[in-house]
């Protein structure tokens, strides 16, 4: 495989690296003089000091022939930019971009960037794995199949949650949620119904898209 | 008319001067509040600290009640950035998104955006005149 890189930060570098000792083909633009020879130094001639967003150095260094572009820049809108003219000028059949301001996330999907890489949300799924807050319900998310956009997750109550001894058919569910089930904190399935109350140790299981489990998660921590 | 520029800079100064009047409310975004310098007349253009490609910044300067917006910025990536923005959030009646890099401009007058390449209106001046 033939990767372009965008961006030789701690990502892109590490992301090189990587992708090199698997045996891949890489490339990485970096305009930046110290961070170019970084590259340089430690992995030989496999970097230009350019900008990747220009269709000449992009012509350059063979894009008509790469699988994909990851753009890992810590701006966003070289990001952006990197992988549309990548994918509009060269149709080259894969782009990855960073995102650095979460709020680019749809838009960059609606402009057809293949896959995107929220900096923010990885920090929090990390910060979330290694804080263990009793506050806050633990979440647990199963993607339905690789494209789409609905979830099927699993909250737990935890000891402390403010939603404990509430009905469950008094959740405001956001639209197109719905619950599948619960569990008790044994591991039996607990019937739906309107006396049924949340509690400690249970498991409820939604289905929903992206949205709703923000939503959920706002209501279920508040 | 309501109309945002991004970018503080000759071009975005000449419009705005030009334009400014009773009709229209002009407002320039620009990061670097040193841009700001080269106004004259601060009376009639609104000037904001921010960065046009966020969108919480441009609300601070309207654009959800405006008409135009320009990004003149002199990075081509941030305008381009901007402009596809706005194009899809907003609901701006004309955008134009300056693009210096001849390569670059195409591509997106292909995604239906309204470019203005310097660049290229410049050079064809000089190869007109040199004929």
């Amino acid at each position: 495989m033939y990767a372009l890189i965008l961006g030789c930060g701690t990502i892109g570098y590490n992301l090189a690296s990587e992708l090199l000792s698997s045996g891949n083909e890489v490339l990485v633009f970096e305009p930046d003089a110290v961070r170019y020879s970084s590259v340089v130094n430690a992995f030989g001639s496999v970097a230009l000091q350019a900008d990747g967003t220009n269709p000449t150095s992009l012509e350059k260094a063979g894009v008509r022939r790469a699988d994909l572009l990851i753009a890992v820049t810590g701006d966003d809108s070289s990001n952006l930019v990197g992988c549309q003219v990548a994918k509009l000028s060269f149709n080259i059949p894969k782009t990855i971009a960073l995102v650095n301001n979460p709020e680019n996330e749809t838009l960059f999907k609606e402009l057809g960037v293949d896959v995107i890489i929220n900096h923010t949300d990885v920090i929090l799924q990390d910060l979330e794995e290694s804080i263990p807050d009793a506050h806050k319900p633990s979440f647990f998310e199963m993607p339905l199949s690789e494209n789409s956009q609905r979830k099927i997750f699993r909250v737990h109550v935890e000891l402390e949650s403010n939603v404990i001894g509430i009905k469950i058919n008094d959740i405001q569910l956001p639209q197109d949620t719905s619950i599948l089930m619960m569990i008790d904190g044994r591991g039996n399935s607990k019937v739906i119904d309107d006396n049924t109350t949340i509690d400690i140790g249970d498991e409820l299981v939604f289905i929903g898209d992206e949205d709703s489990i923000r939503v959920l998660n706002n209501w279920l921590t508040m | 008319m309501n109309i945002v520029i991004m970018g503080c800079n000759g071009i975005a100064v000449n419009v705005a001067e030009k334009m400014a009047n009773k009709e229209n409310n002009i407002s320039i975004i620009d990061v670097h509040a040193d841009n700001f310098l080269i106004i004259d007349e601060t009376e009639n253009i609104k000037t904001i600290i921010g960065d046009g490609t966020v969108s919480t910044d441009l609300e601070t300067v309207g654009i959800t009640e405006s008409d135009i917006f320009l990004a003149l910025e002199p990075n081509d990536n941030r305008n381009i950035l901007a402009s596809q923005k706005v194009k899809s959030l907003y609901n701006v009646k004309t955008i134009l998104c300056l693009v210096s890099d001849p390569k670059k401009d195409g591509i997106y007058r292909k995604l239906g955006l309204n470019v203005i390449s310097t660049t290229s209106l410049i050079s064809d001046i000089v190869l007109d005149s040199i004929r």
